[in-house]
């Protein structure tokens, strides 16, 4: 009989925290995952979708619970802002994570984007090259089930050893037009990986064209992450929901990790032991978990020695444009994103300001435009003529800024604020340094060009920075202990048994949102954590 | 997979048939005259029942099908924020005006807007169009989502959000802008 309550003890049941038990699990070794918030219903979050008013807020369909709120910006204020500039981060607490609304962009970096301190001068090295994740990132893509565009046709810049388990979605007519007019004046637009399904996959159906992949996919042709947390299960994993983890515990020498401890909704209290632990609460919860870890031994808080728990929170800061197309181009039909524009990822330039990548929104302006145009006080066959004429054309283009790391961009848990369990809510002090502002004044021109060349009229620009969920950072992967949390494994500095599967180790931001190379280290930490299990029984 | 871009002619077709939909399609079975008032007077003290409602609506919009369960439900959410003196007066104006929004939106406007009515009318709009209607507390509620007619104008080229559009990859082709429901079933 085991001395533990389980051999590996995942904390949430995101995308990350399910790939690794799942590998555990198919593998039989003993995992238990704690998950903060509830089992999530597709139907009922697609009715919330619908009944709901504020559709652009994607968070509506959501509403979380009392004792692991999701932050809902200018709803719950669960987040508390202390810093130059808000950051108004959105995630799922629930089985499957944020995974639940998302565009499904499945990107790899860049081979350069592991190692910008040695190439450009700027930011970190990670301890890890792209061609050790590359194996990892085929795995990702087949287990999230990604679809993309033949490698022989389209170079995305990350090398790659097989083709995309599944082809490409064919694009709509819009992005046909902004691939076709901007790849023939100096941009390169290529085709988006996704996990979306263009044929069955996974006994999962393909898309067909809801438009609603954020903020949720009504059939589940989009990946989302309770699928391998199910999948976990139905291996033999325990998943244990409503369990919010608020305490790591440690042996009286601070050195290993033997239990964590949890509240349920009435307050009440448990823990559970393990031999190895996993840390998968995403770049805000995982770091305020481990900051209010403190005892005796550990001041600082678990894995803390660096002081860099908390700190390098990076995101991808956006800016965007909107505006009427020189005709109608029909934006909303299919998928929400279908192409980026990837000439900005990379090149000399990222010694001085920051690489971008661009995406157009393939999303019909419908609530938006119509509320306007009655504003205007038209009605009859004016306001459907205008309405119809508007939606046609009206397209908006975003982007995301490669941020570096800044230890003054941090997460703490709050002093005072308590959530309704009495945890501590997140303080989060965050700004935008001046290598992402000269990029987005670039940014700026760049919109313009490509509004000229697409034909466009009432050009409205937001220049605005708003953040887009990908929390990066916080717990960062570097070989010296002394300023990073976890090593080339995902493993604490600190404490041998304890790892982390999330994006917070992420060294460097690169401009690709971050799921899929969640998925690539967590499968890769599960092979890991396999061999150390064995080891050990 | 490639697939070959839209060449100019056909663009020219697109905007034609925009063109021919919104003269012709969307309006001709409208079943409203241009210029002359449709709506049966409202007796003085009577509120503005289910009926009124229909009709009332039926001339704002110009679409002579809508929902009448949705309608029920609007008129319901605007009696219960106060609306009940607001749609009558609208409806009397209404009936009045020697103009209707299909014939002469700019009269209309006008018209509604020297008695005061012209909020009102456009609160009843955003019902059908977007389902939403305004509480006390400034917060929108939605009545319905599937019938409203911001889904039925364009149908033809958007599906609304959550409702599947069609078969895998239909989105590769231009909207086929002639063939659409609003011409057999929003417009009588």
């Amino acid at each position: 009989m085991s001395d533990f309550d389980t051999q590996v003890l995942v904390v949430g049941s995101g995308v990350a925290g399910g790939l690794v038990a799942h590998r555990l699990a198919t593998a039989h070794i003993p995992v238990t995952i704690l998950e903060a918030g509830p089992r999530l219903d597709r139907a009922q979050i697609v009715e919330n979708f619908r009944k709901g008013s504020a559709k652009n807020n994607f968070m509506m369909p959501y509403p979380g619970t009392p004792h692991a709120p999701n932050p809902i910006p200018g709803e719950n204020n669960y987040i508390i802002q202390k810093g130059a500039y808000p950051y108004d981060a959105q995630y799922i607490r629930g089985v499957g994570g944020t995974t639940w609304h998302w565009a499904a962009a499945a990107w790899r970096l860049l081979p350069n984007d592991f190692r910008l301190r040695s190439t450009y001068g700027v930011g970190r090295d990670w301890p890890i090259s792209y061609d050790d994740v590359e194996p990892f990132y085929y795995r990702a893509e087949e287990a999230l089930g990604v679809s993309g565009p033949d490698p022989k046709a389209q170079d995305l810049g990350s090398p790659r050893s097989k083709p995309y388990p599944m082809p490409a979605l064919p694009l709509d007519y819009m992005d046909q037009e902004f691939l076709r007019v901007l790849n023939a004046n100096g941009f390169h637009v290529v085709n988006e990986p996704v996990a979306r399904n263009s044929v069955i996959y996974d006994n999962r159906p393909p898309c067909c064209g809801n438009n609603n992949c954020m903020p949720i996919c009504p059939i589940g042709a989009q990946y989302s992450g309770n699928v391998h947390a199910e999948k976990a299960e139905a291996a033999g994993a325990k998943l244990i929901e409503n369990a919010v983890a608020y305490h790591i515990e440690t042996d009286k020498d601070g050195k290993s990790v033997t239990a964590v401890r949890y509240k349920r909704p009435d307050g009440s209290e448990q823990r559970v032991t393990a031999r190895f632990f996993v840390l998968a609460a995403n770049g805000i919860e995982t770091p305020k978990l481990m900051l209010m870890s403190t005892s005796d031994t550990l001041s600082r808080g678990v894995g803390n020695s660096s002081d860099m728990v908390g700190r390098n929170l990076m995101d991808h800061p956006g800016t965007g444009v909107t505006f009427l197309w020189g005709k109608p181009v029909f934006p909303g039909r299919g998928p929400q994103e279908m192409t980026s524009v990837v000439n900005l990822r990379d090149g000399t330039f990222r010694r001085d300001y920051a690489a971008k990548k661009l995406h157009l929104g393939n999303t019909a302006a419908l609530f938006v435009a119509t509320e306007s145009l009655l504003k205007e006080h038209l009605m009859g066959r004016d306001l459907d003529e205008r309405i119809r004429q508007q939606v046609a054309r009206e397209v908006s283009i975003n982007s995301f800024h490669e941020q570096l790391p800044d230890p003054n961009n941090r997460i703490v848990p709050s002093p005072n604020e308590r959530d309704a369990i009495g945890i501590p809510r997140p303080e989060i002090y965050y700004s935008i340094e001046d290598y992402v502002r000269v990029s987005a004044q670039h940014t700026h021109e760049a919109y313009d060009k490509i509004a000229n060349l697409l034909g466009a009229t009432e050009i409205r620009h937001n220049d605005q920075f708003a953040g887009n969920n990908h929390l990066m950072g916080t717990t960062i992967m570097g070989s010296n202990p002394k300023d990073s949390v976890v090593d080339a494994d995902c493993r604490t500095h600190d404490h041998p048994n304890l790892f982390i599967a999330s994006s917070s180790v992420f060294s460097t931001s690169a401009t690709v949102n971050s799921t899929l190379t969640i998925s690539a280290l967590a499968i890769r930490l599960g092979d890991h954590l396999l061999t150390q299990v064995r080891s050990k029984t | 997979m490639t697939l070959p871009s839209l060449p100019d002619a056909s663009r020219r077709e697109i905007l034609a048939g925009f063109a021919a939909l919104t003269a012709e399609a969307l309006f001709s079975r409208a079943g409203l005259a241009a210029g002359s008032p449709t709506l049966p007077p409202l007796p003085q003290g009577q509120a503005v029942g289910s009926e009124q409602f229909l009709a009332l609506s039926q001339w704002l919009t110009g679409h002579q099908d809508l929902d009448r369960s949705f309608g029920d439900a609007l008129r319901s959410a605007f009696l219960e924020v106060g609306l009940a003196d607001g749609l009558a007066n609208l409806y009397r104006t209404a009936a009045t005006l020697p103009v209707n929004p299909n014939g002469d939106g700019k009269a209309v406007v006008d018209g509604l807007q020297k008695a005061n009515v012209l909020d009102v009318a456009t609160t009843v709009l955003r019902g059908w169009y977007v389902g939403r209607v305004q509480q006390p507390s400034g917060k929108d509620i939605t009545v319905a989502y599937e019938p409203i007619l911001l889904g039925k104008v364009v149908a033809d080229f958007a599906n609304l959000p959550s409702f599947c559009g069609g078969e895998t990859g239909f989105w590769a082709q231009p909207p086929k802008l002639a063939d659409i429901p609003l011409q057999g079933e929003a417009r009588q």
